[in-house]
């Protein structure tokens, strides 16, 4: 993932630049691709809904980062972005990801690591949905902190049950258990991480058992 | 949705650029962690993708069937997150990552033919995900059903212990489930395969399977 931020940036004059309030969709799972966009600021979830109505949050955009690379092309967004927070995003249809790969060969490159990397974070998920639930959110707090730069991440309860895939009473359970050991804390929303190295312990003591 | 075998023979003009292949049944074609160079298009034969997860668990991700590429991930030149194993005798075409690059850059309508390709492996690993969702008895109903799809025929060519693999249930649960279907007339267990006799009662057991929706 860090390897591929801020590589998109040189190419944004080439897309549409837009600024979203709040809790806006920037696309729903199932529409018509209409390209894809950049973060430019802010933040943005991406959420995966089953037919019987289940929400999964699958990721949070790092800034400087693509999404919805499933709708360029003519494709179907497999998933759905909402704003977080007040944000800018840049918006590339097919006539103007074209326009960049002709004036720039390489960006073709970018854009398929970008798309393959969104292959890779569902893999990821995927390797961690038989582990504990202690397990799955050290490894998804790391993972936040990664993406959002920061020890403190604002990121509630039920948002962090819907990203583990599990209920907000069990989420409330270890934060409790990781706060008492003074590895956290945790306060409207936010979360702090103040032994990182404690968290890390964690992984891979649950990997050795 | 736009099917699998529509996108993928796009690629048969494509194979003169790829290395031919031959691999005997059983036998890896690439291992999980290994350093990937380039992707593969299965031209006959049959082959299954495994990912074994961090705690050590096979987990049965995909069948891949002859005209669909595999290994597609490691174009950004990471390692592989899957096993691909031959089911049987196979002949595969090898494209690596240096004459892919090259060969994107002569033909730009490539470039959406990947993207597709790459969005269809999206689509595999999101139901996976979706999967967790569901009952167990949806579970089974829907991958029963998903790979009746793919090879657009009622006999599915798979063991037990390849369902409890994919979908990630016990082997016990898979025995128990079948043996019920069975007795009520919607399957028949043979030798090393599945026959779907009532798809349409599995179908309505199975809201999310993709396949069911238009994508």
């Amino acid at each position: 993932m860090v390897n591929l931020r801020y590589k998109w940036t040189p190419f944004l004059s080439y897309g549409q630049k837009l600024e979203l309030k709040k809790n806006t969709f920037v696309y729903r799972q199932g529409e018509n691709g209409r390209g894809f966009y950049y973060l430019g600021q802010g933040g943005v979830k991406i959420s995966l809904l089953s037919d019987n109505g289940h929400e999964r949050v699958i990721d949070y955009v790092p800034i400087g980062t693509l999404l919805g690379e499933h709708g360029a092309h003519r494709g179907t967004y497999l998933t759905t972005a909402v704003t977080t927070t007040p944000s800018i995003l840049y918006h590339f249809s097919d006539e103007a990801l074209s326009r960049v790969c002709k004036d720039h060969p390489h960006a073709a490159m970018i854009f398929t690591n970008s798309h393959i990397y969104k292959v890779r974070l569902l893999a990821e998920i995927i390797s961690y949905l038989d582990s504990p639930v202690e397990h799955q959110m050290a490894h998804f707090l790391l993972k936040l902190i990664q993406i959002h730069e920061n020890e403190n991440i604002p990121i509630n309860q039920t948002s962090f049950a819907r990203y583990i895939g599990t209920s907000r009473i069990t989420v409330n359970k270890i934060i409790q258990k990781w706060r008492q050991q003074g590895f956290i804390q945790f306060s409207n929303g936010v979360i702090q991480v103040i032994q990182i190295e404690r968290i890390r312990e964690i992984l891979t003591q649950v990997e050795s058992v | 949705m736009v099917s699998p075998f529509e996108t993928d023979l796009k690629w048969e003009t494509f194979l003169k650029y790829g290395k031919r292949q031959f691999v005997k049944g059983k036998s890896v074609i690439y291992y999980q962690g290994s350093l990937g160079d380039g992707f593969y298009y299965l031209h006959k034969g049959l082959v299954k993708i495994v990912t074994s997860t961090v705690k050590g668990k096979d987990r049965l991700l995909n069948i891949v069937v002859p005209g669909q590429l595999l290994g597609i991930q490691t174009m950004d030149r990471q390692t592989h997150f899957t096993t691909a194993i031959a089911v049987k005798d196979s002949v595969v075409y090898h494209f690596s990552c240096e004459q892919f690059a090259k060969l994107m850059k002569e033909r730009p309508e490539l470039l959406p033919l990947f993207a597709q390709t790459v969005n269809q492996k999206m689509r595999i690993l999101l139901y996976a995900i979706n999967m967790k969702a569901l009952s167990s008895e949806e579970q089974i109903a829907a991958l029963l059903l998903n790979i009746c799809d793919e090879f657009k025929n009622y006999e599915v060519p798979l063991t037990q212990q390849d369902l409890a693999h994919c979908t990630g249930l016990t082997r016990i649960t898979v025995y128990k489930i079948l043996k019920q279907w069975k007795e009520d007339g919607l399957i028949d267990i043979e030798q090393r395969k599945f026959v779907i006799k009532r798809p349409d009662v599995l179908r309505k057991l199975n809201l999310s399977a993709p396949t069911a929706k238009t994508v």
